[in-house]
């Protein structure tokens, strides 16, 4: 995945190699490399199914459902990687600028000018969101963190609609219909 | 190859976007755990549909590698399926 979305990223820049490199992307191999894409639902299908096992696991042991567990375990998704993140922001912004040099190394400074006034949509992980325009965001390529943030703060209120109800049937027709609505909301929101 | 920057940051960051596969994941662990937890029930009548049917993929080879081989060839028709519209992206509609 890493080495997919390096490629992307890295085709907007200075390409040496421009003529090979297109009539490489003819060729069945190179579905290697942009079939990466289809690596992040399967990412985020393991994280749900991953984190629903171990929120059900301590769920057993003492219940989940509680005003306090709930807040607690919002709070530890919500922190967990705000470190990480930051050190990562700061040595983007701060340090990379320094440790190269080139006719082409100012593109650097261009690609993370956003974070100068936008930093703060990285740490409330909402980078993802906000600012709508590519451009204008700060270090986008780092979206699928808050994406796995936020849909991990809907964990507990989609465990709950299995958890509370006495007759399961009752939440298999409510999944049932979020599950269609989520595939419908997907088609329509990629090609509307 | 195309690069569609808007797409990218409007629809492909939007967790609404990927909200279908985290779904199927939460939802396949609930049928996961179900079966986990009624695979050594002595009662039939408390199997429920789902740990039925994974059962029944469990114990026989016919049913499963069926499946083996659906999974096989959506995996690799998807890659085949996308070569043109990632070689001639401009020629696409």
């Amino acid at each position: 995945m890493i080495w997919g979305i390096t490629f992307y990223f890295s085709w907007f820049s200075v390409i040496s190699n421009q003529p090979e490199v297109d009539s490489m992307m003819d060729t069945m191999l190179f579905n290697t490399v942009s079939g990466t894409v289809y690596t992040v639902p399967v990412f985020l299908f393991c994280s749900g199914f991953l984190q629903t096992f171990s929120f059900l696991q301590k769920d057993k042991e003492e219940s989940m459902f509680t005003p306090a567990k709930l807040m607690g375990y919002t709070f530890k998704k919500f922190t967990r990687y705000i470190p990480v993140n930051a050190v990562c922001l700061l040595t983007v912004v701060y340090i990379m600028p320094y440790v190269g040099s080139g006719p082409i190394w100012n593109n650097f400074a261009t690609l993370t000018a956003p974070c100068g006034s936008m930093w703060w949509t990285n740490i409330l992980w909402v980078n993802n969101l906000y600012p709508r325009e590519f451009d204008d965001k700060c270090l986008p390529w780092t979206w699928f963190v808050p994406c796995y943030v936020q849909l991990s703060l809907l964990l507990p209120f989609i465990l709950a609609i299995y958890r509370l109800p006495e007759n399961k049937v009752i939440s298999g027709v409510i999944y049932a219909i979020i599950g269609a609505l989520a595939l419908y909301g997907s088609f329509e929101f990629a090609y509307a | 190859m195309v690069g569609n920057e808007a797409f990218y940051a409007k629809v492909f960051m939007n967790p609404l976007m990927h909200f279908s596969s985290f779904f199927q994941g939460i939802i396949f662990c609930l049928v996961y755990l179900r079966f986990k937890s009624e695979r050594n029930s002595e009662s039939e009548l408390r199997n429920s549909f789902s740990s039925r049917l994974l059962e029944m993929i469990v114990n026989n080879a016919a049913p499963r590698y069926l499946l083996y081989l659906i999974g096989f060839f959506m995996m690799t028709a998807s890659v085949i399926w996308q070569t043109p519209f990632v070689g001639k992206a401009s020629e696409q509609s």
